[in-house]
């Protein structure tokens, strides 16, 4: 019997490098929230860090060196933007509202229909996506090779020379960084921060069985991360999560999107077709358009305008002005 | 040109057959020399050598003209006359394109290999795995242009470009246009083993030469109807397309 064995494609030397500062504290986790799990090959560290943060400012990343990840993923909009489909590279404008990145290190699966697995990976698409940076993988490891900075930063980092992993990796671990627990709803749970009497009755609203809101938005992130099709349209373009299962009953669903710091996120829905969160309330006050897959969870909801009053302040509680604000964040 | 691209990500290429392996008195080891083996490839639009932005005609007499062609070969290793595997190299994968001609698929004990066992497209465990772990030029690595899905995890298993004259009127009309993009899991195909019949002889090249037919990609297919499938998009002609990977790669 003959064993032979061939060159590896996957980096060896990389395999034996140890980092010196790899520690998950290096993010700053809330009480209340849960641990976040790590890929193994990606634990963070200071320079891992502090090398994502200089990739997601950098336009390098984009064809014509006009787009970087911030242009479309700013900090005081929650790492959203305020446009309902962003401009890219060469003109290009996207098909879908720019995802808000905070607390994105506890996303199961990424893009609105959930296509991409993990972080990692999903750092590529915005890349290649011609609409976005229209660039390529292969062509920009190339690019960025050429820059010594980033070769000193990629060897400090991750211990290999600046490639593809270095750049996904490097920016999935700035991204995790983006933590946000700190809004007045968090407060007000360890008893720093007292409602007003209008953010209680919303309080009330949102957990309660009439607007039933929290059957989908639930949980620390206020989402259960599945997908659903909430009728905001009476015709999906955008068939959404249809498009990766090729299932007719997913036609229309989305993921449920965490309504932490929603008050900067808008417009709102896949497309950012509603520009404010009235409006937003307004089609959940109608029960919806009626699609003929809308989720039978979203029924006409009868609240006065002082009830959508009290809701929508209670949906200010849970900006974190501290998140949109830190200067850590900024280039 | 093109960098040709390979990689063997699953590390060990196991020969099962034990061949004649001379050993000598005073040192028990083996020391019979291995055989290198090639795979060499020929690209052919039918019975027309292949080139970019060249006329050629499908089955339903539609002229048309690539200008891209990029695809997965999996090579999954060899089997003997009974199906005993020779080489199993589950993880051995070619990104071809008609630049590729000469390949080292590895060194192996002398034997005669048999039946070379091959796929188009990426299987279903490697189709999802991340390609940023492999290095710049590595078949499962990035690729330019890009050869893996943008809105899902998943290389795109074959990339058919070009030109089509849709309205006959003997022009390449704008617009006049085919892009055949095939990946996913359920569009993945097994081809028929290929008789090689190849003795590795010790210390010698063996070459296992190979045709790749471009014009069966479109067997059956009116490109003047169908003429665009990013796979989701377009279901019906990706699974059309995948039926008919078997008969692309054949024995020279």
């Amino acid at each position: 019997m003959l064993i032979a064995l061939f060159a590896c494609g996957e980096n060896r030397e990389f395999l034996q490098y140890e980092a010196q500062d790899v520690s998950a504290n290096w993010i700053k986790i809330p009480d209340h929230f849960p641990e976040i799990d790590f890929p193994e090959d990606n634990l963070p560290s200071k320079a891992r860090i502090s090398l994502g943060k200089q990739l997601f400012y950098d336009p390098i990343l984009s064809l014509d060196k006009t787009v970087s990840c911030a242009s479309c993923h700013i900090p005081q909009y929650s790492f959203s933007d305020t446009l309902a489909l962003s401009s890219g590279a060469h003109g290009g404008i996207g098909q879908r509202n720019a995802t808000a990145l905070h607390n994105v290190a506890y996303v199961p699966r990424f893009f609105k229909d959930g296509g991409i697995p993990n972080l990692e990976l999903q750092i590529k698409a915005p890349i290649e996506d011609q609409l976005e940076m229209n660039y390529n993988m292969h062509e920009l490891t190339i690019r960025i090779s050429r820059d010594s900075a980033y070769q000193r930063m990629a060897r400090e980092a991750y211990g290999r020379d600046m490639d593809a992993f270095v750049i996904t990796r490097a920016l999935a671990n700035f991204m995790r960084t983006f933590i946000s627990g700190n809004s007045r709803y968090d407060l007000a749970q360890e008893g720093k921060y007292g409602f007003t009497e209008a953010e209680k009755r919303g309080m009330d609203l949102f957990f309660g069985d009439d607007a039933k809101c929290s059957t989908c938005h639930s949980g620390f992130n206020f989402t259960d991360n599945s997908y659903a099709n909430n009728g905001s349209h009476q015709v999906y373009a955008d068939t959404g999560r249809a498009r990766i299962t090729l299932k007719h009953m997913d036609h229309g669903k989305f993921r449920v999107p965490t309504l932490r710091n929603c008050e900067v996120t808008g417009p709102y829905m896949h497309d950012g077709s509603y520009r404010t969160l009235n409006d937003v309330l307004d089609s959940y006050q109608r029960g919806g358009s009626g699609h003929w897959n809308q989720d039978p969870l979203i029924e006409k909801i009868v609240f006065s305008n002082e009830e959508k009053e009290d809701l929508l302040a209670f949906l200010k509680t849970l900006t974190d002005d501290s998140f949109l604000t830190n200067e850590s964040f900024r280039k | 040109m093109k960098i040709f691209s390979t990689s063997i990500i699953g590390t060990f290429i196991l020969t099962i057959a034990f061949f004649g392996c001379k050993k000598d008195e005073e040192n028990p080891t083996c020391t019979q020399e291995p055989g290198k083996v090639d795979l060499s490839f020929t690209h052919l639009v039918g019975t027309e050598s292949f080139a970019f932005n060249t006329d050629y005609t499908d089955d339903f007499g539609n002229k048309y003209q690539f200008f891209r062609a990029d695809w997965y070969l999996r090579v999954s290793g060899f089997v003997d006359q009974d199906s005993n595997p020779q080489i199993v190299s589950d993880s051995y994968y070619l990104k071809i394109d008609p630049s590729v001609t000469t390949v080292n698929y590895g060194e192996y004990s002398p034997m005669t290999l048999y039946n070379l066992q091959w796929a188009v497209g990426v299987d279903s465990v490697t189709n999802h795995m991340d390609p940023n772990i492999h290095e710049l030029g590595s078949a499962l690595g990035n690729q330019s242009p890009s050869m893996h899905w943008g809105w899902s995890s998943g290389y795109i298993f074959c990339a058919l470009d070009g030109r089509v004259d849709i309205n006959g009127n003997g022009n390449y009309d704008p617009g006049e246009l085919f892009s055949m993009h095939i990946g996913m899991d359920t569009t993945y195909r097994e081809g028929p083993n290929l008789y090689v019949n190849k003795a590795i002889a010790a210390g010698e090249t063996s070459v296992i030469s190979l045709d790749v037919d471009y014009s069966e990609f479109f067997d059956g297919i009116n490109l003047a109807i169908d003429n665009s499938t990013h796979t989701m998009d377009n279901m019906h002609l990706a699974q059309n397309l995948a039926n008919n990977f078997e008969k692309v790669l054949k024995l020279h």
